[in-house]
This record gives C-alpha cells, structure tokens and sequence, in this order.
C-alpha cells in the first residue's frame, strides 16, 4: 500500500552515522555523527533515534555496516555501507539476510 | 492476486514475483559491488591526498565547520499507480561549460516521458518500480522543483554555480586542494547520487516483493488445505456409493 505524501514529501536530506570519511553536509543542524573509537554507544543510539524518529526531514539515513535486523520503517531508508576499516561483508548485510530467510535458509 | 484464488494461479505468480525479486537481487548485488570499487577509490584517493599534504596537515574531520551546506538533496516519490511504472533514478549527466554535473531528471510530462524513454534506452539497468514503493533521488540543491525546460535549465544553472566554487564544500580545505581530494570529492558525488539512492529504491522494492511472496504464499497453503479438503470429502463420498453398491 503506498505511504501517505506526508509520510516523505519533506524527507530531503541524508543522514550518516559512520567514520570521518563518510560523512554529509548539514542544513541547519547536524545531519551527521563522526564516530570514532571514543564515541560511546549511547551517542551513537541517541544519533540514530534523532535521524530515524524526530527529525521529519531526513530521506535516507546512511549508517557503516553493522547488523541492524530490528528496522522495519519505511522512512527514512536506513542504508548500510562499508568504512575504510571494514569492508563490505555479505554475510553481514541485513539485506542479504532478509533475503536467507525468504529461501528459508 | 486474490485470497480466493487456485492454488495453481498462486503457485504461478509466487514464480513470477521470485523472478522479479531475483532480478531485483542482481540489481542490489551489482549495485552493491559498484559501491565498493567507488568507495575503494575514494578511501585510495583521500590517503593519497594525505600522503601527498603539508606537514601537519591532514584532510579530515578537522577540517570541518560551520559552513558545511547541504549540495545534494534527496528526492522521494511513491507511484500510486497500479501499473508498474519506470522512474529514472540513475541521474542524468549534464554537461554545462565544459564540466559535467549532476542532475536528476524527473517529471511527468510528455517531454519528461520521452527522455525517459530514452535515459531506458541508454540504462539498461533502470529500475522498473512497482506502485506504492518508494523512489529515492538525489539531486542539486534547488529552490524550487524543476518541471519546465526553463526550470531545468535553471536548476543546471544552480548546480553549475556549486561546482564553480560558490558553495563547493572542497574550499573548506583550503583553495589549493591537491588533485586526489578533488578525486575522492568527485567519487563521493558520483556514490551518493548515482549509487545510494539506486541501492535504497531497489531495497525498498525488495521489502514490497518480500510482502506479496509472503502473502501469496500464505493464501496458497489456505487453498491447498481447502482443496485437499474437498478431495477427501469427495473420496469419502465415493467409498461410500461404493459400499452402497
């Protein structure tokens, strides 16, 4: 069933939790976390749960490759992509694993 | 696709939205592995524009302030119709003074139709979207949304502006930026608009498959269990014509 228009007409912006080399531009507030071995989970957490539920503004949340099963919404699309320390890992992609289950793997 | 339907024209189009789905998975796994050879070369090139940098310096999050402006927006749109419908996601290369920018064609238009027809005939790989899916689009920032020729020529305009230096995010590192960061800027660019956006359409697609084979599925065991249900009454009201034979 398609989403409501409002469900996404004002979601213009990407949000990324990740290392310093991935990182976007901000509009009026931060729209980004640079996470290094210092940052604490629960900055991280709370980072998250600003792009995901608070902020209406955000289209795509993009976010290093870390197993994330629990996100179901549709917006923002929660997008997990490879850091210079650790590369893509199929094994690891919720994508992919969605896909198992489907084949009953 | 009906609840009430055989389970024969179930089994038929769980094979047919397998297919799709299998094609949409090819479509993520290139995707994917296109990901990877940018962000290797954009990882490649930032090290080089390290190696290569003054003394003390080094291109990263120190370097980062409060002029930082968003330069690339994302579009979502979510087809109502019914009909599976082509939405050109890969962004259009416009070429203006010399360098090449990004934009992204949309539109409903006649005009727009054709281009997108012939953007399909140059993309074999662009993505058909099934209604009620999401589309994501990632383009230059623009005040207003581009429907006419003239607003596109406008918004070309806007995204040629950036690209000569009005808001390029680079200067942030200085004015004399080393080749391999202009590099690492240009493989940023090309991942977030011509690969993310592609990669959150064809996901949100496969999570809609996903819906309908689970759905379908479920109606078929439904028709089964009645079918086989009908077959035994009909078996046990032979035995029983039998025995009053």
């Amino acid at each position: 069933m398609a989403a409501p228009a409002s469900a996404y007409k004002d979601r213009q912006f990407l949000a990324v939790i990740g290392d310093e080399h991935v990182t976007a531009p901000p509009d009026s507030q931060k729209n980004f976390l640079v996470v290094d071995s210092k940052t604490d989970n629960a900055a991280i957490e709370e980072a998250f749960e600003r792009f995901t539920s608070e902020r209406k503004d955000i289209g795509i949340l993009l976010i290093n490759q870390h197993a994330i099963d629990t996100y179901t919404a549709a917006f923002p699309a929660l997008l997990e992509i490879p850091s210079k320390d650790h590369p893509y890992d199929p094994e690891k992609d919720s994508v992919l694993r969605r896909v198992r289950r489907l084949f009953g793997e | 696709m009906s609840p009430t339907a055989t389970s024969a024209t179930l089994s038929e189009e769980i094979d047919q939205l397998l297919e799709h789905y299998l094609s949409l998975l090819d479509q993520y796994t290139t995707l994917r592995s296109q990901l990877s050879s940018i962000q290797s070369s954009l990882f490649q090139n930032i090290s080089r524009a390290n190696f290569s940098a003054e003394r003390g310096v080094r291109y990263g999050a120190d370097f980062y302030d409060a002029r930082m402006q968003a330069t690339r927006v994302c579009h979502v749109t979510v087809p109502a119709t019914d009909l599976p419908t082509t939405d050109v996601l890969a962004p259009q290369e416009n070429v203006v003074e010399g360098k090449t920018l990004d934009g992204v064609q949309r539109g409903t238009t006649a005009e727009a139709g054709s281009l997108k027809e012939k953007e399909r005939q140059n993309n074999p790989s662009t993505i058909a979207t099934a209604a009620g899916t999401a589309c994501f689009a990632i383009g230059a920032v623009i005040n207003s949304r581009p429907s006419t020729k003239t607003e596109h020529a406008a918004a070309d305009k806007g995204d040629a502006n950036i690209a000569k230096g009005g808001k390029d995010p680079l200067h942030m590192f200085g004015f004399l930026t080393p080749s391999a960061l202009r590099e690492a800027q240009r493989d940023s660019v090309k991942t977030v608009v011509e690969v993310l956006p592609r990669i959150a359409s064809v996901d949100a697609e496969m999570k809609e498959v996903e819906i309908r084979i689970r759905r379908a599925r479920k109606w078929k065991a439904r028709a089964e269990t009645k079918e086989g249900n009908l077959t035994e009454k009909s078996i046990s009201t032979g035995h029983r014509v039998e025995v009053e034979v």
